[in-house]
Protein backbone atom coordinates (compact mmCIF):
# COMPACT_ATOMS: atom_id res chain seq x y z
CA UNK A 1 0.00 0.00 0.00
CA UNK A 2 1.60 3.36 -0.82
CA UNK A 3 0.90 6.02 1.45
CA UNK A 4 0.91 9.72 0.55
CA UNK A 5 1.34 12.36 2.99
CA UNK A 6 -0.59 15.30 1.90
CA UNK A 7 0.40 18.79 3.62
CA UNK A 8 -1.68 22.36 2.91
CA UNK A 9 0.82 25.46 2.83
CA UNK A 10 -1.75 27.35 0.73
CA UNK A 11 -3.23 30.63 2.05
CA UNK A 12 -6.26 30.25 0.21
CA UNK A 13 -7.63 27.17 1.15
CA UNK A 14 -8.50 26.13 4.31
CA UNK A 15 -7.15 22.42 5.61
CA UNK A 16 -10.79 21.56 6.02
CA UNK A 17 -11.38 21.73 2.16
CA UNK A 18 -7.94 19.93 1.62
CA UNK A 19 -9.42 17.12 4.40
CA UNK A 20 -12.43 16.63 2.18
CA UNK A 21 -10.76 16.60 -1.18
CA UNK A 22 -8.43 13.93 0.39
CA UNK A 23 -11.77 12.10 1.20
CA UNK A 24 -13.06 12.48 -1.85
CA UNK A 25 -9.43 11.22 -3.60
CA UNK A 26 -8.89 7.91 -1.37
CA UNK A 27 -12.33 7.07 -2.75
CA UNK A 28 -11.64 7.27 -6.41
CA UNK A 29 -8.09 5.45 -5.86
CA UNK A 30 -10.08 2.53 -3.61
CA UNK A 31 -13.21 2.18 -6.36
CA UNK A 32 -12.16 3.56 -9.64
CA UNK A 33 -8.43 4.35 -10.27
CA UNK A 34 -7.18 1.23 -8.29
CA UNK A 35 -9.70 -1.26 -9.90
CA UNK A 36 -7.95 -0.29 -13.32
CA UNK A 37 -4.55 -0.39 -12.66
CA UNK A 38 -4.08 -2.55 -9.88
CA UNK A 39 -2.38 0.05 -7.22
CA UNK A 40 -3.34 0.38 -3.62
CA UNK A 41 -2.69 3.50 -1.80
CA UNK A 42 -4.08 6.29 0.36
CA UNK A 43 -3.80 9.47 1.25
CA UNK A 44 -3.04 11.27 4.58
CA UNK A 45 -3.41 14.32 5.76
CA UNK A 46 -1.08 16.05 7.59
CA UNK A 47 -0.22 19.14 9.45
CA UNK A 48 2.58 21.45 8.36
CA UNK A 49 4.84 20.17 10.54
CA UNK A 50 4.31 16.57 11.03
CA UNK A 51 7.05 14.34 9.87
CA UNK A 52 7.64 12.84 7.40
CA UNK A 53 8.35 8.94 6.90
CA UNK A 54 11.16 8.06 4.70
CA UNK A 55 8.25 5.69 2.62
CA UNK A 56 5.79 8.21 2.36
CA UNK A 57 5.37 9.80 -0.89
CA UNK A 58 4.09 13.79 -1.01
CA UNK A 59 1.44 15.85 -2.44
CA UNK A 60 1.39 19.18 -1.07
CA UNK A 61 -1.04 22.13 -1.69
CA UNK A 62 0.66 25.77 -2.16
CA UNK A 63 0.06 29.24 -3.64
CA UNK A 64 1.63 29.61 -6.55
CA UNK A 65 3.60 27.56 -9.67
CA UNK A 66 7.17 27.75 -9.55
CA UNK A 67 6.93 26.64 -13.23
CA UNK A 68 5.72 28.79 -15.31
CA UNK A 69 2.48 27.72 -16.89
CA UNK A 70 1.58 24.95 -14.19
CA UNK A 71 -1.34 24.23 -12.20
CA UNK A 72 0.60 21.56 -10.58
CA UNK A 73 3.01 19.20 -11.49
CA UNK A 74 5.10 15.98 -9.87
CA UNK A 75 8.71 14.99 -9.79
CA UNK A 76 11.16 13.23 -7.59
CA UNK A 77 12.69 14.72 -4.24
CA UNK A 78 16.56 14.45 -3.77
CA UNK A 79 16.07 11.14 -1.75
CA UNK A 80 14.32 9.58 -4.98
CA UNK A 81 10.80 9.32 -3.24
CA UNK A 82 7.78 11.16 -5.45
CA UNK A 83 6.52 13.87 -4.84
CA UNK A 84 3.57 16.29 -5.86
CA UNK A 85 2.40 20.12 -6.18
CA UNK A 86 -0.83 21.10 -6.45
CA UNK A 87 -0.91 25.60 -7.25
CA UNK A 88 -3.97 26.64 -5.21
CA UNK A 89 -3.30 30.36 -5.90
CA UNK A 90 -2.64 29.73 -9.49
CA UNK A 91 -6.13 27.01 -10.14
CA UNK A 92 -8.19 29.86 -8.50
CA UNK A 93 -6.75 32.54 -10.64
CA UNK A 94 -7.34 30.87 -13.83
CA UNK A 95 -10.66 29.91 -12.71
CA UNK A 96 -9.84 26.05 -11.87
CA UNK A 97 -11.29 23.47 -9.12
CA UNK A 98 -9.01 22.95 -6.65
CA UNK A 99 -9.93 19.55 -6.45
CA UNK A 100 -9.45 18.54 -9.98
CA UNK A 101 -6.05 19.73 -9.97
CA UNK A 102 -5.08 17.74 -6.75
CA UNK A 103 -6.95 14.42 -8.33
CA UNK A 104 -4.96 15.10 -11.35
CA UNK A 105 -1.42 15.24 -9.48
CA UNK A 106 -2.72 12.52 -7.56
CA UNK A 107 -3.55 10.03 -9.79
CA UNK A 108 -0.09 10.84 -11.96
CA UNK A 109 1.89 10.58 -9.35
CA UNK A 110 0.93 7.18 -8.75
CA UNK A 111 0.84 6.15 -12.42
CA UNK A 112 4.37 7.60 -13.14
CA UNK A 113 6.05 8.14 -9.95
CA UNK A 114 9.48 8.61 -11.52
CA UNK A 115 8.22 10.24 -14.84
CA UNK A 116 10.19 7.34 -16.49
CA UNK A 117 7.55 5.63 -18.29
CA UNK A 118 6.29 6.26 -22.11
CA UNK A 119 4.88 4.62 -24.45
CA UNK A 120 5.68 4.18 -28.46
CA UNK A 121 2.91 4.80 -30.87
CA UNK A 122 2.52 2.17 -33.41
CA UNK A 123 4.96 3.01 -36.12
CA UNK A 124 7.61 3.94 -33.61
CA UNK A 125 7.98 7.68 -34.89
CA UNK A 126 6.48 9.06 -31.47
CA UNK A 127 7.13 8.20 -27.96
CA UNK A 128 4.26 9.68 -25.46
CA UNK A 129 4.93 10.16 -21.65
CA UNK A 130 2.44 7.86 -19.96
CA UNK A 131 0.50 10.84 -18.28
CA UNK A 132 -2.87 9.41 -17.28
CA UNK A 133 -4.68 12.59 -17.10
CA UNK A 134 -3.69 15.10 -19.29
CA UNK A 135 -5.68 14.27 -22.61
CA UNK A 136 -9.08 14.71 -20.30
CA UNK A 137 -7.36 17.67 -18.08
CA UNK A 138 -10.28 19.66 -18.34
CA UNK A 139 -12.71 20.60 -15.33
CA UNK A 140 -15.43 20.06 -17.55
CA UNK A 141 -14.53 16.21 -18.28
CA UNK A 142 -14.40 15.97 -14.29
CA UNK A 143 -16.68 13.41 -12.39
CA UNK A 144 -18.40 14.22 -9.20
CA UNK A 145 -17.70 11.90 -5.69
CA UNK A 146 -19.37 12.92 -2.79
CA UNK A 147 -20.34 16.49 -4.57
CA UNK A 148 -16.56 17.13 -5.14
CA UNK A 149 -14.92 16.80 -8.61
CA UNK A 150 -12.09 14.88 -9.18
CA UNK A 151 -10.34 14.08 -12.44
CA UNK A 152 -11.21 11.63 -15.38
CA UNK A 153 -8.27 9.53 -16.42
CA UNK A 154 -7.43 7.33 -19.27
CA UNK A 155 -7.74 3.88 -19.17
CA UNK A 156 -4.97 1.29 -20.12
CA UNK A 157 -6.53 0.68 -23.60
CA UNK A 158 -5.94 4.41 -24.44
CA UNK A 159 -2.54 3.69 -25.36
CA UNK A 160 -3.22 0.29 -27.22
CA UNK A 161 -3.22 0.24 -31.49
CA UNK A 162 -5.56 -2.51 -31.24
CA UNK A 163 -8.43 -0.75 -28.99
CA UNK A 164 -11.20 -0.67 -31.70
CA UNK A 165 -12.80 2.67 -32.30
CA UNK A 166 -15.93 4.07 -30.12
CA UNK A 167 -14.45 2.18 -27.02
CA UNK A 168 -14.06 4.22 -24.22
CA UNK A 169 -10.50 5.24 -23.47
CA UNK A 170 -11.28 7.74 -20.12
CA UNK A 171 -13.10 6.66 -17.19
CA UNK A 172 -15.85 8.70 -17.77
CA UNK A 173 -16.31 7.48 -21.49
CA UNK A 174 -15.44 11.11 -22.32
CA UNK A 175 -12.02 9.87 -24.64
CA UNK A 176 -13.65 7.41 -27.05
CA UNK A 177 -10.26 5.96 -29.03
CA UNK A 178 -6.84 5.24 -28.31
CA UNK A 179 -4.36 8.55 -28.00
CA UNK A 180 -7.52 10.93 -28.30
CA UNK A 181 -7.45 14.32 -26.46
CA UNK A 182 -10.11 16.28 -25.36
CA UNK A 183 -10.92 19.86 -25.40
CA UNK A 184 -8.80 21.68 -23.26
CA UNK A 185 -6.07 18.65 -22.95
CA UNK A 186 -2.78 17.53 -24.31
CA UNK A 187 -0.26 15.16 -25.02
CA UNK A 188 3.07 14.96 -23.85
CA UNK A 189 5.47 13.23 -27.05
CA UNK A 190 8.67 13.20 -28.39
CA UNK A 191 9.56 13.07 -32.03
CA UNK A 192 11.56 10.50 -32.47
CA UNK A 193 12.82 11.63 -35.95
CA UNK A 194 13.54 14.94 -34.54
CA UNK A 195 14.56 14.31 -31.30
CA UNK A 196 16.48 17.75 -31.11
CA UNK A 197 13.13 19.35 -30.97
CA UNK A 198 12.45 17.82 -27.37
CA UNK A 199 9.39 17.21 -25.76
CA UNK A 200 6.05 18.76 -27.75
CA UNK A 201 2.53 18.87 -26.67
CA UNK A 202 -0.47 17.79 -29.08
CA UNK A 203 -3.62 19.37 -28.17
CA UNK A 204 -7.18 18.98 -29.15
CA UNK A 205 -8.24 21.12 -32.48
CA UNK A 206 -11.59 22.21 -33.51
CA UNK A 207 -11.98 23.82 -36.98
CA UNK A 208 -7.77 23.55 -37.41
CA UNK A 209 -7.65 25.73 -34.32
CA UNK A 210 -5.77 24.85 -31.25
CA UNK A 211 -8.38 24.50 -28.28
CA UNK A 212 -8.36 26.03 -24.79
CA UNK A 213 -4.65 26.85 -25.01
CA UNK A 214 -5.64 29.62 -21.94
CA UNK A 215 -5.11 27.13 -19.01
CA UNK A 216 -1.82 26.25 -17.86
CA UNK A 217 -0.85 22.90 -18.44
CA UNK A 218 -1.36 20.72 -15.23
CA UNK A 219 1.18 17.98 -15.46
CA UNK A 220 5.12 18.14 -15.61
CA UNK A 221 5.29 21.00 -18.38
CA UNK A 222 7.19 19.18 -21.67
CA UNK A 223 10.23 20.70 -21.93
CA UNK A 224 11.09 20.19 -18.21
CA UNK A 225 9.92 16.30 -18.58
CA UNK A 226 12.63 14.57 -17.18
CA UNK A 227 13.62 12.73 -13.79
CA UNK A 228 14.10 15.83 -11.76
CA UNK A 229 15.48 16.56 -8.55
CA UNK A 230 13.14 18.93 -5.95
CA UNK A 231 15.23 20.81 -2.97
CA UNK B 1 -7.91 -59.37 -24.38
CA UNK B 2 -7.93 -55.38 -24.98
CA UNK B 3 -10.71 -55.43 -27.72
CA UNK B 4 -12.58 -57.58 -25.49
CA UNK B 5 -11.88 -54.83 -22.31
CA UNK B 6 -12.76 -52.17 -24.33
CA UNK B 7 -15.89 -53.53 -26.30
CA UNK B 8 -16.96 -54.61 -22.34
CA UNK B 9 -16.69 -51.08 -21.36
CA UNK B 10 -18.56 -49.43 -24.07
CA UNK B 11 -20.80 -51.32 -23.57
CA UNK B 12 -21.52 -50.77 -19.91
CA UNK B 13 -21.33 -47.29 -21.02
CA UNK B 14 -24.11 -47.13 -23.53
CA UNK B 15 -26.31 -49.03 -21.03
CA UNK B 16 -26.09 -46.27 -18.39
CA UNK B 17 -26.52 -43.42 -20.76
CA UNK B 18 -30.33 -45.52 -21.78
CA UNK B 19 -31.00 -45.71 -18.16
CA UNK B 20 -30.34 -42.51 -17.67
CA UNK B 21 -33.52 -40.95 -16.52
CA UNK B 22 -35.62 -38.14 -18.77
CA UNK B 23 -35.12 -34.38 -18.29
CA UNK B 24 -37.62 -33.00 -16.57
CA UNK B 25 -39.52 -30.61 -18.09
CA UNK B 26 -42.06 -30.07 -15.65
CA UNK B 27 -40.70 -28.39 -12.04
CA UNK B 28 -42.35 -30.17 -9.20
CA UNK B 29 -44.84 -28.53 -7.59
CA UNK B 30 -43.72 -28.42 -4.50
CA UNK B 31 -41.34 -25.71 -5.79
CA UNK B 32 -41.58 -22.49 -4.89
CA UNK B 33 -41.94 -19.75 -7.63
CA UNK B 34 -38.85 -17.29 -7.97
CA UNK B 35 -39.05 -14.68 -10.26
CA UNK B 36 -35.69 -14.26 -11.86
CA UNK B 37 -35.16 -10.92 -12.83
CA UNK B 38 -35.51 -9.91 -8.89
CA UNK B 39 -33.42 -13.04 -7.63
CA UNK B 40 -30.20 -11.91 -6.49
CA UNK B 41 -29.12 -15.70 -6.15
CA UNK B 42 -30.18 -16.56 -10.15
CA UNK B 43 -28.10 -14.14 -11.38
CA UNK B 44 -25.41 -15.19 -8.97
CA UNK B 45 -25.75 -18.66 -9.59
CA UNK B 46 -24.31 -17.91 -13.79
CA UNK B 47 -27.32 -17.32 -15.11
CA UNK B 48 -27.41 -15.21 -18.33
CA UNK B 49 -27.35 -12.25 -16.56
CA UNK B 50 -24.54 -11.75 -14.18
CA UNK B 51 -21.81 -13.25 -16.68
CA UNK B 52 -22.80 -10.44 -18.75
CA UNK B 53 -22.39 -8.35 -16.56
CA UNK B 54 -19.25 -9.55 -15.54
CA UNK B 55 -17.97 -9.76 -19.95
CA UNK B 56 -19.04 -5.72 -19.60
CA UNK B 57 -17.43 -4.76 -17.26
CA UNK B 58 -13.82 -6.99 -18.09
CA UNK B 59 -14.43 -5.42 -21.71
CA UNK B 60 -14.33 -2.03 -20.34
CA UNK B 61 -11.66 -2.46 -17.95
CA UNK B 62 -13.10 -1.34 -15.04
CA UNK B 63 -11.04 -3.98 -12.75
CA UNK B 64 -14.54 -3.89 -10.35
CA UNK B 65 -15.13 -7.42 -10.71
CA UNK B 66 -11.34 -8.58 -10.44
CA UNK B 67 -10.75 -10.01 -7.06
CA UNK B 68 -13.09 -12.54 -6.83
CA UNK B 69 -16.00 -12.86 -9.87
CA UNK B 70 -17.96 -15.44 -8.19
CA UNK B 71 -18.35 -13.23 -5.04
CA UNK B 72 -18.81 -10.27 -6.58
CA UNK B 73 -21.80 -11.13 -9.06
CA UNK B 74 -23.23 -13.21 -5.75
CA UNK B 75 -23.79 -9.81 -4.23
CA UNK B 76 -25.29 -8.16 -6.92
CA UNK B 77 -28.97 -7.71 -7.22
CA UNK B 78 -31.47 -8.12 -10.57
CA UNK B 79 -31.26 -4.43 -11.10
CA UNK B 80 -27.49 -4.17 -10.42
CA UNK B 81 -26.69 -6.81 -12.85
CA UNK B 82 -28.73 -5.40 -15.74
CA UNK B 83 -27.44 -2.03 -15.20
CA UNK B 84 -23.67 -3.59 -15.29
CA UNK B 85 -24.64 -5.34 -18.41
CA UNK B 86 -25.73 -1.70 -20.18
CA UNK B 87 -23.14 -0.05 -18.92
CA UNK B 88 -21.07 2.07 -21.39
CA UNK B 89 -17.76 3.30 -19.40
CA UNK B 90 -16.64 2.30 -16.05
CA UNK B 91 -17.72 5.78 -14.26
CA UNK B 92 -21.69 4.51 -15.40
CA UNK B 93 -20.64 0.97 -14.53
CA UNK B 94 -19.37 2.21 -10.99
CA UNK B 95 -22.40 4.08 -10.28
CA UNK B 96 -24.61 0.94 -10.91
CA UNK B 97 -22.99 -0.52 -7.12
CA UNK B 98 -22.30 2.82 -5.87
CA UNK B 99 -25.28 2.45 -3.11
CA UNK B 100 -23.36 -1.11 -1.96
CA UNK B 101 -20.03 0.86 -1.58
Amino acid sequence: MIAVQVKNHSTVCADAEVKRVVDACNKQIAHHFGKVYGIQAECHFAAKDAPLSQYDWQLIVVDDADAAGALGYHETTKNGTPIGYCFAKTTLKYGGLLSVTFSHELLELLADPEINQCVFDQSGSKMYALEVCDACEDDSLAYDIDGVKVSDFVMPNFWLSSTPPHAPTSFTGALKKALEIAPGGYLAFLDLHAPSKGWQQHTARSEGAPTNSRLPRRGIPADQRRASVAQ
Amino acid sequence: MIRFALAALLLTCSCEVGTLPKDPTTAPSSWPTVDPDTDPVFAAAGSSSCPSAIENTKRLGCGFEADDPAKWCAALTAAQVKCLSASKNCLANSRCTEASK
